[in-house]
């Protein structure tokens, strides 16, 4: 039984017949905002802080998902291509590889140096069949 | 990397200075026993630990020897 039950004193929930008995919160001291709080819900500064501090470095990424050597499946999921398209890369010097033999492997970050240094497509995106009718 | 030396602990600290045929097995996507048939054929650089059975590697020989197996294309190739 709650203090203001046992002394008779009204209070929040046991003004409300339905509710008397219910467990009164304790009260709230300034510390701890409340889910309604207008500071906490105003306060974007902080939260842009704890997303800035948060932020990954995408090269740290990759080095943490990505194994040392890589093969030619991983650099093509890494780059968003095919396996056709990496050992097209490798054949035309654009990607240093490694034979190991029959396949090649990939020393992670010049993999990454490399992607690195790809510059942006500024070409406007062209459809997938141009030819087609659209009718 | 680029000048042919590498900064094993700061590129690489996942990999330690020395492996053994497990160890160098998942860092080159393969399994133990084309490890250990690459070190018979004297391809990889090894070296026995004291009791002589089991294989170990030390991290700048193998990244030596990776280097040094650099692919090289075919300057004829046209795609």
């Amino acid at each position: 039984m709650s203090l203001a039950l046992r002394k008779g004193l009204p209070s929040a929930t046991s003004a409300h017949g339905a509710n008397a008995g219910v467990w009164d919160p304790p009260p709230r001291d300034g510390l701890i905002p409340a889910v309604g709080d207008v500071r906490l819900l105003n306060d974007h500064q902080h939260l842009l802080e704890i997303v800035r501090t948060h932020e990954k470095n995408p090269v740290d990424e990759l080095r943490r998902l990505y194994p040392p050597l890589l093969t030619t499946a991983h650099v093509a999921e890494m780059m968003h291509s095919t396996i056709g398209d990496v050992r097209d890369k490798v054949h035309r010097r654009e990607l240093p590889a490694l034979r190991w033999g029959q396949q090649y492997r990939f020393f992670r970050d010049e993999v990454i140096d490399a992607l690195s240094r790809v510059e942006p497509d500024n070409d406007e995106e062209t459809p997938d069949h141009p030819e087609r009718d659209e009718t | 990397m680029r000048g042919g030396t590498i900064d094993y602990e700061r590129w690489y600290p996942e990999v330690p200075a020395v492996l053994d045929t497990k160890q160098l097995a998942v860092l080159l996507n393969t399994n133990e026993q084309i490890v250990r048939a690459w070190v018979w054929e004297g391809i990889i650089p090894a070296h026995r630990t004291p009791g002589g059975r089991k294989l170990a590697f030390l991290r700048h020989e193998i990244f030596e020897w990776l280097l040094a197996n650099r692919y090289q294309p075919d300057p004829d190739h046209t795609s």
